[in-house]
């Protein structure tokens, strides 16, 4: 069996990484962009998608500030700001 | 009388000096002529407010009392109910309801009380604003510099009242909306107690925060309208069953014995130099020196911003159906967002609501006021998008009120007091207790006497 020169390995290496830099980049999808339109379908919500964007920014700010507001901790018994008395 | 307090016309009305039809000619005249600059007013009442002057005239001439703002000319924020018009509440949908067929109960109070309606007041749209933009109407106008913001919702009600159309106006402040436009724009506002003054027949925001107050140019003007509009109110639910407690009584009584802290922490990070030259001036004509910091403040603005996303957009879901394409953008698209907030998160701050309240309830064993900044700098321009914060830059529209989202968070009454630095103003936070409302007019009082706050004249 023929063993491949160290140069014709790193000419095909090269050749791999200029096929890989000219193809078209894929744009990544943000994950937040599948829980906006699986959100929507049930609330009837209709969204256009030039609208994504900036629902996806309102919402990563909105999610950073819930998430610092889950990270305290309260008791089980803690209860709600509004208390509804029949 | 174009610059007349509301305290000084009611006088002048009251002892004959001036008819009440002739304040509000003057009055109507003022609008008509520093509108276009301004864009405070979206709707004006002439005919109305000619009709409840006339009337007024009449019951002096007749011998008739008179209330204790008999003649002074006021205007609402259009998401007041003011019977035959639209409640616009800054939007265009809201342009094809019927007209109102009563006014809100508090502009019916300040009329009861002899005040004399001359219009309503341009805003954010739907109230989800800082700014006083409006794509639909345009954006209110800050009277010091007509290219800033005036800032909102409550944008309107700033400008009138500092450009000197009114001497007193109605507003609302969920987050912010009277604290921001008072700051802005260099006047006196005070967003009472949550529960205090009814929001009876208004266009609401976020049921968890929504409270109504004035704005005027002194301080004797806003505890008078305040007193005037106190009182239960049947027709909304939160508005508590207490007495009418007049603060009128004891506003000379100033600072003298109160036991009054400087808020630092969270609330000197991020504020600009005017903002802690505003603080620095209080402080000393008060002779403050004492510190201290409102417990997981920063927490508690995040909690506002989770609730009030999810309740603005349960408010307006079926809207966003159906007429999405006919809300301004940026507010359209921070409502959808927070249609997508987890349950869980409103849920755990509603919860963290209450411990919170809890907490800066106890800083109250120890101190009558607290004072803190009301915004974090002065007037934006007009469209500015992002402002630096603390050194990072940051979307404006949210972030005005990160000084006053704590608050409101837990309903504490607080006034906006005007400082006049040049060229623009800044006001500070004069924070009470629960229902003392009192403590913080007589420190306004007070700064107001001692030259410190002031609601500057503009050169307009």
């Amino acid at each position: 069996m023929m063993r491949r020169s160290r140069k014709t390995k790193s000419v095909r290496k090269v050749a791999r990484t200029v096929r890989k830099a000219a193809k078209p980049a894929t744009v990544k999808r943000d994950p937040l962009d599948d829980f906006i339109a699986a959100g929507a379908r049930p609330l009837d919500l209709k969204i256009d998608k030039t609208w994504v964007p900036a629902v996806r920014g309102h919402l990563q700010v909105t999610l950073r500030h819930g998430a610092l507001v889950a990270a305290f901790k309260l008791p089980d018994d803690a209860e709600p700001a509004p208390v509804f008395k029949a | 009388m174009d610059w007349a307090s509301a305290s000084e016309i009611a006088r002048a009305v009251a002892n004959g000096e001036r008819s009440a039809l002739a304040v509000t000619e003057a009055a109507l005249v003022r609008i008509k002529s520093l509108n276009p600059k301004l864009n405070a007013f979206t709707d004006v009442v002439a005919d109305r407010a000619r009709a409840k002057a006339r009337a007024l005239d009449r019951a002096r001439s007749e011998g008739q009392p008179l209330g204790p703002i008999a003649g002074v000319p006021f205007a609402a924020k259009n998401l007041f109910n003011i019977k035959g018009l639209s409640t616009l509440a800054g939007s265009k949908i809201n342009r094809s309801h019927p007209s109102a067929t009563r006014d809100a109960t508090l502009v019916a109070r300040l009329e009861a009380a002899g005040a004399v309606l001359v219009g309503a007041l341009n805003m954010g749209e739907y109230a989800y604003d800082f700014t006083g933009e409006n794509i639909h109407d345009g954006a209110s106008r800050n009277p010091h510099d007509v290219a800033r913001m005036t800032g909102g919702s409550s944008g309107g009600s700033g400008g009138a009242v500092a450009g000197g159309l009114v001497p007193l106006a109605l507003g609302s402040d969920t987050n912010g909306s009277i604290r921001v436009p008072s700051s802005f724009c260099g006047v006196y506002g005070l967003k009472p107690t949550y529960g205090r003054l009814s929001r009876a027949h208004t266009f609401p925001f976020v049921a968890s925060f929504d409270h109504f107050g004035p704005f005027a140019r002194t301080t004797r003007d806003l505890a008078l309208a305040y007193d005037a509009m106190q009182g239960y109110d049947a027709d909304d639910p939160v508005c508590a069953d207490r007495p009418v407690e007049p603060t009128l009584p004891t506003l000379e009584r100033g600072a003298e014995g109160l036991r009054i802290a400087l808020a630092g922490g969270y609330f000197r990070k991020g504020a600009s130099p005017e903002a802690l030259e505003a603080m620095k001036r209080v402080a000393e004509a008060l002779d403050v020196r004492r510190e201290l910091e409102i417990p997981e403040a920063e927490r508690a603005r995040s909690a506002a911003y989770v609730v009030t996303a999810a309740e603005g957009a349960a408010l307006h879901l079926e809207r966003l159906r159906t007429r999405a394409r006919d809300f301004d953008p940026a507010v359209r698209d921070r409502l959808i967002a927070g249609a997508m907030v987890p349950a869980v998160l409103v849920n755990q701050a509603q919860k963290f609501r209450r411990w919170y309240r809890e907490r800066v309830l106890e800083l109250f064993n120890d101190v009558d006021v607290i004072l803190a900044p009301a915004t974090p700098c002065t007037a934006p321009k007009i469209g500015q998008q992002t402002f630096v914060l603390d050194g990072i830059e940051m979307a404006l529209r949210p972030n005005i009120g990160i000084y006053t989202q704590p608050i409101s968070f837990i309903g504490l009454p607080v006034v906006a007091a005007p400082i006049p630095l040049t060229p623009l103003p800044i006001a500070v936070q004069i924070i009470a207790a629960p229902w003392r409302e009192d403590l913080a007019l007589r420190v306004a009082q007070a700064l107001e006497q001692a030259g410190v706050a002031s609601a500057p004249r503009p050169a307009i």
